[in-house]
């Protein structure tokens, strides 16, 4: 399966989906103009990267300094996601990693914690 | 009118005023003021933690005025349609203390739920806010809407005190919304 490669912009993380490593990488800021349109491509490319993997333990990291609440509610679709996929059996950590001056990702992590009940989420200081 | 443009530039300095956009919006004109917004916060080596706070509070005033803005400066007004809703939106510095307000124009009947939305949220203690953000992230992200509601809790959460907003009255069917926002 081929990787999915997002550069950023002002206003789009960059992303990086690797299916022989099973990383997923989301960085930098998201505010896209269009949110939805913009992350389209990522769920696709995940709803296709599900059905070929099996045991593999697949990690995701997310490294937003700052993200828009339509991001938000994206963000809260794909960890239901991956929810949905560890519920099915397959191998799942998010690390959410997070500066330590920047209070609010830290807080923002928690409340994607607790609304999450099977999928693991750690929160990790850079 | 130059006179008044001096006028206007004194006005803002005494209000201590730093950056005012007045016009058309539109997510280019967010990026670019958003972009200077950010240089005068590092060039004033800001404290990281409240870096983003303000960068973020101008983020979503811009994005309600772009989304729900009425174009009144247009021949015919079209409400929710308009490419380019007219908005004015400032930031100020005091004390330390960072103020945005925006300002934009809405029908009679978006600020009886704009209204009732801001009120709801302003009688929550933080916790509750917390909490109703969650809520209304999970119910907004299966019906894909537009998302004010969000909108505003994100302002509450990372405002210093309560938000204050008013309604001026332009004519029968529009008013003038201004939102004021300390962080």
């Amino acid at each position: 399966m081929k990787n999915l490669d997002i550069p950023k912009t002002k206003t789009t993380p960059e992303i990086h989906f690797n299916s022989s490593t099973n990383e997923l990488t989301i960085k930098g800021e998201s505010f896209p103009e269009n949110t939805s349109e913009f992350y389209a491509p990522v769920f696709e490319w995940l709803e296709e990267y599900f059905v070929t993997i099996k045991d593999q333990s697949v990690t995701v990291n997310i490294e937003l300094v700052y993200f828009n609440s339509s991001s938000s509610k994206v963000l809260m679709n794909l960890f239901d996601m991956l929810e949905e996929n560890v519920q099915d059996g397959k191998q799942i950590t998010v690390n959410w990693l997070y500066d330590e001056d920047n209070e609010m990702a830290v807080e923002y992590g928690e409340d994607f914690m607790e609304d999450l009940e099977s999928l693991q989420i750690n929160l990790v200081k850079i | 009118m130059v006179g008044k443009l001096f006028h206007y530039t004194c006005q803002f300095a005494q209000d201590s005023v730093f950056l005012c956009y007045s016009g058309p919006t539109s997510h280019d004109v967010l990026v670019s003021t958003g972009n200077s917004l950010k240089h005068f916060l590092e060039e004033n080596k800001v404290d990281p933690k409240r870096f983003y706070c303000i960068f973020s509070v101008y983020v979503e005033l811009f994005e309600n005025i772009i989304r729900y803005g009425v174009d009144c400066f247009g021949i015919d007004f079209r409400v929710n349609q308009s490419r380019n809703p007219y908005g004015i939106i400032t930031v100020s510095v005091k004390n330390d203390q960072f103020t945005i307000k925006s300002g934009n124009i809405v029908t009679i009947e978006q600020s009886k739920k704009l209204r009732h939305s801001i009120e709801r949220i302003k009688a929550m203690d933080p916790r509750m806010i917390r909490d109703y953000y969650r809520q209304k992230r999970k119910q907004e992200s299966n019906e894909d809407s537009k998302g004010a509601g969000l909108g505003l809790i994100e302002i509450i959460r990372k405002t210093s005190q309560p938000i204050a907003f008013s309604f001026d009255y332009i004519d029968d069917y529009f008013l003038f919304f201004s939102l004021t926002a300390v962080i």
